[in-house]
């Protein structure tokens, strides 16, 4: 039915040194894609001077909303939402990934009269969300990047390693970045 | 602050045109006194008096004012002048069109009679018998002032005098009347309302509501801008049938953090004396001992901030406290909102580095709803210290650990302190397409409890270790194929995960901080089922599961992303939180989720779970969102939720359920000035509607009136209470009326488009992160 | 200054062409100089009609005319124009061309603009064909004399 093996992300060889920037100093998203980027083959930008190709992390935006309210008002349910914003820019300011926005969201219920826990489970679940949006984000970046050099698996290009979303998920295993976008919000939540 | 107004709905039609021989402006009001005025006229000729007479299209000009008459009186001496005959003037904070102005260059002063005014600086515009401007000062005597076109007045306000210092960004209106259409609405003996936009210490407006809880509610927020990076609102508030309370909220940034405080504070609320019942009788109206009416120094606090300590690491605050549990609910527009029932307050350090990240924390639990008590508060963590960290070492390994130690307190129940840790290792083998990752890991955990609880729990420090084996293993499969002429890549990515854990009786050990998660896809690939460190399952368990992806080649956009997934039980897994079912051998419930967003308007988001053993489902979720026009919106939503802890026999039978319930919601533009907003949240399980709006907005360049009928559930007793909001929103000078806003953003999500995080692509603002995860305001 | 009428006249000039009868004006040419009291006028020729010995009108033109004079209250005035038309009787001065005239107060230009000495009046323009323009400078400027 069509289905082979994938190969490897291979990153364009004219990309050049690659930084990803992030609107949020902390960002751990940022050090995941920068990591897992760099195991994709891309030089890591070093010199700020340097032009660089960017990967620009326009917004991360955290959310945390009742869905579910009981027959008293009171939340029972919480959808835990993540949305970021990216683009992929060559060195030269061209575009190479278009502007776009990635939401993922996890529920988790969270009951009136049991509620011890659910403090631990929202951290879990940001912990995976972060994992998931790299590898999102990484997804993306293969499939244009794969369109774009028409799909020709060619030796010229970067002898590369593993495939880049795998990489993230690696990446973001090795250090699950400490949950601090998202305070733990006084657990009031309208 | 309220955001920029948008004034897309306004014809562009000037209310007095630009000039187009006006020469370019140069500087503002305060330079003029140091510019050459430019008189140019058809003729110039002398009176007795001496005074040189400028005829024919006379044009005046100096620094930023430029003034055109047909005949022009100028004493060079004394600097008074006369100009008659269709007078236009122009400076950089209006325009103005009249028949007569006079005035003193030298002193600045001008006066213009009868005349017709347009704001340069901000939208505005009307007229006056008379202004009277001196420098950066003017005065319109028996004027207008309205931000609608002439051609449509749907507002004005008339006052006998208007005093605008656009230096100051501030007008002062006297004897002002407001007239909505014909309809004189509201008369106000002195007037503040700002000529600009920017930051300047002074009263913010108003916002006045009726209702029958609070009577005539009128809060006036004072702005203080107390210095570039830091600023504070205090507001003042009478409620007539309760009493004064103060506001009050401070922001301050600096380069290192941000922080904001804020508070409310009610010496005397006369609520509670209204209606004693309330506070003094349970849910079922039985009276509840010793309870007193909390009706003296009711308030709420709130208090974050974040602190950087260099690249690593930073220090954050986030603390809350209300004066008692009936607060959120007595003030149920305040920004803490009604659902939730306890504030947690966290403050710690927190530090990451690549490979390791650490804190040490502190977090305490409020209750905040009546009809809970303490028990169902989380334990404490006083203080809580943790570390994670993992490495890759020697060519194909990847060690770790992560730590904790907390010291857990309650204010009911007996606690103590607890220790975890869990090294591992593990070895990420991957190739091209796969990857196969076996992963050891050890888990020690140890308590030090206290007397009481020590006592019924048989000891003192009990502990539990045992070692974790699991196995990650995937392939990916992808295609190029073609959907409806696009190109795409089609992924297939099988996965396995095997976990085994020895059983350890767990029953001697507390639970703290322990609960079993939400069964979800997630939870596939987790080697613990439970949060927390008071339980680790144990498990003999294999994982099969699929995801497969249609990614769009060209803006790489997952147009489709479907998984399904289940996990196969060999052994049973006994260990279990107390009121807990064993997890029974055999297949776990289907987990299949659906995510499409075929375009970027539709977002279509559905999560299944069907249990094989009980044959009946666990979870049936469908979400569905689609953005029509540029502030479109409809959202429609089913959830049914079984209650996966319910035991035969034990528990109510009517509790076999825990949510059935449908969500339609959307705000439909049926012209530019006309939308409808709507939603019915109906809960099958209890055949009670929730929450259901229904409104209309008319919105033009200037007004917008907001008509919201609202039933809501009021208060924990669950009745519910009707409510018809009417809002007027006189753009540029203030709303009057109820904020349907806040409830219609927190009713229908993606009434404000900035809510759904998808802001719109195209304008992303940078710096728009927003730490705190609660969308709504 | 009013006071310059009492004053000698004196004028030079590169080439004069004179009659000794009132008949036919004077007409001095190759740059001419005519100062009188704080009055001081240069121009490249000059037409001096006279009645009696004494100069009733002189007409100047020049490329361009410069007329400078000192006022009543002490402050410097400098014209310039293309003709200058300088009626000793009436003493009205009419100047025509590029009329540029510069006072420690401000400047007046145009096309043609009157001068009266006696009133100390000035008035300009022709309406439909050309405009006056008047500079006023701020109070502060004023102190530093005429050519701004």
């Amino acid at each position: 039915c069509g289905f082979q093996l994938r190969n490897a992300l291979t990153l364009p060889p004219d990309l050049g040194p690659v930084k990803v920037v992030s609107v949020d100093r902390y960002s751990p998203l940022a050090e995941t894609l920068a990591t897992s980027l760099s195991r994709a083959g891309a030089v890591p930008a070093t010199d700020a001077a340097a032009p660089a190709a960017v990967l620009d992390l326009f917004s991360e935006r955290w959310g945390d909303l009742p869905i579910a309210l009981d027959a008293f008002g009171r939340s029972q349910e919480y959808s835990l939402r993540y949305a970021v914003i990216f683009e992929l820019r060559r060195a030269d300011g061209t575009v190479l990934v278009p502007q776009q926005a990635i939401e993922l969201s996890r529920d988790y219920i969270s009951a009136p009269t049991n509620a011890i826990g659910t403090e631990g489970e929202r951290e879990v679940l940001v912990r995976e969300l972060r994992r998931e949006m790299a590898a999102a984000v990484l997804r993306r970046i293969d499939a244009v990047v794969k369109r774009q050099e028409g799909g020709a698996a060619s030796s010229t290009l970067l002898p590369v390693e593993t495939d880049a979303a795998r990489a993230a998920m690696q990446a973001a295993g090795t250090a699950p970045p400490v949950e601090d976008a998202p305070p733990p919000p006084a657990e009031v939540k309208p | 602050a309220d955001e920029p107004q948008d004034w897309g709905l306004c014809p562009i039609e000037d209310v007095v045109p630009p000039f187009a021989d006006a020469p370019p402006a140069t500087g503002g009001a305060a330079l003029r006194i140091q510019q050459p005025t430019d008189i140019e006229g058809d003729a110039l000729s002398a009176n007795e008096a001496g005074e040189s007479i400028f005829r024919g299209n006379v044009a005046l000009s100096r620094g930023d004012q430029f003034l055109r008459t047909d005949t022009m009186t100028y004493n060079s001496e004394t600097g008074n002048y006369v100009a008659e005959g269709s007078v236009r003037y122009q400076d950089s904070g209006m325009r103005i069109v009249a028949e007569r102005a006079e005035g003193n260059q030298e002193a600045d002063t001008h006066t213009i009679h009868d005349l017709r005014y347009q704001l340069t600086q901000r939208r505005g515009n009307g007229g006056a018998e008379r202004i009277e401007m001196h420098g950066v000062k003017g005065a319109l005597v028996g004027s207008t002032y309205s931000t609608c076109p002439p051609s449509e007045r749907a507002w004005e306000l008339r006052a006998r005098r208007i005093d605008v210092n656009t230096e100051e960004g501030m007008a002062v209106a006297r004897g002002a009347t407001l007239r909505i259409g014909k309809v004189p609405v509201l008369h106000v003996p002195w007037f503040m309302f700002p000529v600009d936009d920017r930051r300047r210490t002074g009263l913010l407006y108003p916002s006045i509501s009726m209702s029958s809880r609070n009577g005539f509610d009128w809060k006036q927020p004072i702005y203080l801008n107390l210095a570039p990076n830091y600023d504070a609102t205090i507001t003042p508030r009478i409620m007539t049938k309760r009493g004064g309370a103060l506001g009050g909220e401070f922001r301050w940034l600096y380069p290192d953090g941000r922080g904001q405080v804020s508070g409310n504070w009610l010496p005397d609320d006369a609520l509670p004396r209204n209606e004693p019942w309330r506070y003094l009788n349970d849910v079922a109206g039985n009276p509840i001992p010793g309870a007193t009416l909390p009706d003296k120094n009711r308030g709420q606090f709130l208090l974050s901030n974040l602190h950087g300590l260099g690249p690593s690491w930073h220090t954050r605050a986030d603390v809350g406290w209300v004066s008692d549990t009936h607060y959120l609910e007595d003030f149920s527009n305040s920004s803490l909102g009604f659902s939730s029932y306890f504030l947690q307050s966290t403050a710690g350090l927190y530090g990451r580095g690549l490979h390791w990240d650490a804190e040490i924390s502190a977090s305490h639990a409020q209750l905040a709803d009546y009809t809970l008590d303490e028990n169902i508060l989380p334990y404490d963590r006083l203080p809580r210290a943790a570390l994670n960290w993992s490495q890759p070492f020697a060519r194909w390994f990847q060690a770790g650990l992560s730590a904790e130690a907390v010291r857990f307190q309650h204010e009911v129940f007996d606690a103590g302190s607890r220790i975890d840790i869990k090294p591992f290792v593990s070895m990420p083998l991957e190739g091209a397409s796969w990857f196969l990752t076996p992963k050891v890991a050890w888990r020690y955990t140890g308590y030090q409890l206290d007397r009481d609880l020590a006592a019924t729990l048989g000891d003192r420090s009990p502990s539990r270790s045992l070692p974790i084996y699991s196995l990650d293993a995937g392939l990916f499969f992808d295609r190029h194929t073609e959907v409806g002429g696009d190109a795409y890549l089609h992924t297939l990515e099988p996965r396995i995960y095997y976990l085994n854990v020895p059983y350890r009786d767990q029953s001697g050990l507390p639970q703290f901080d322990t609960n079993p998660m939400t069964f979800s896809w997630g939870q596939l690939f987790r080697d613990n089922r439970y949060t927390g460190a008071d339980r680790q399952t144990d498990a003999n368990q294999l994982t099969l599961a699929v995801t497969s992806r249609l990614i769009s080649e060209e803006d790489g956009r997952e147009r489709l992303t479907a998984s399904l997934g289940q996990i196969q039980y060999y052994d049973e897994s006994r260990v279990t939180t107390p009121g807990e079912i064993p997890v029974e051998r055999g297949k776990s419930a289907w987990v299949a989720d659906i995510g499409v967003a075929p375009s970027d308007r539709w977002s279509i988001n559905a999560a299944y779970q069907w249990d094989p053993k009980l044959r009946g489902q666990d979870l049936a979720s469908l979400r569905a969102r689609y953005l029509f026009g540029d502030s479109g919106v409809a959202n429609l939503g089913y959830r049914y939720r079984r209650n996966t802890g319910f035991r035969p026999g034990v528990d109510a039978p009517d509790s076999k359920d825990l949510l059935e319930q449908v969500d339609f919601s959307f705000l439909y533009p049926v012209t530019s000035n006309w939308s409808v907003v709507g939603r019915y949240y109906y809960s099958v399980l209890d055949k009670k509607e929730l929450e259901t709006i229904a409104g209309v907005q008319w919105e033009s360049c200037c007004l917008a009136i907001r008509l919201i009928g609202r039933r809501y559930v009021r208060n924990r007793t669950g009745d519910l209470n009707n409510s018809i909001m009417l809002e007027f929103e006189l753009k540029g000078l203030g709303s009057a009326g109820q904020d349907t806003e806040r409830i219609l953003r927190r009713g229908i999500l993606g009434y404000e488009r900035d809510d759904l995080y998808l802001v719109p692509p195209s304008h992303a603002t940078r710096g728009s992160v927003d730490p705190s995860p609660d969308p709504s305001p | 200054r009013s006071s310059d009428r009492n004053q000698p006249m004196d004028i030079d000039a590169g080439h004069v062409d004179h009659s000794l009868d009132d008949s036919k004006p004077a007409t001095l040419s190759g740059g001419v100089t005519i100062t009188q009291g704080t009055l001081d006028i240069r121009a490249s020729t000059a037409v001096i009609t006279q009645r009696g010995g004494d100069p009733t009108r002189v007409l100047l033109t020049g490329a361009p005319v410069t007329l400078k004079q000192q006022m009543d209250d002490g402050t410097p005035m400098t014209a310039t124009a293309n003709r200058i038309d300088y009626d000793l009787t009436t003493e009205i001065v009419v100047f025509t061309g590029n009329v540029d005239i510069r006072q420690p107060r401000g400047t007046l230009g145009g096309q043609r603009v009157v001068y009266n000495m006696r009133t100390n009046q000035v008035t300009g323009g022709e309406p439909g064909k050309s405009r006056v323009k008047m500079r006023i400078l701020p109070r502060g400027a004023r102190g530093n004399g005429s050519g701004t």
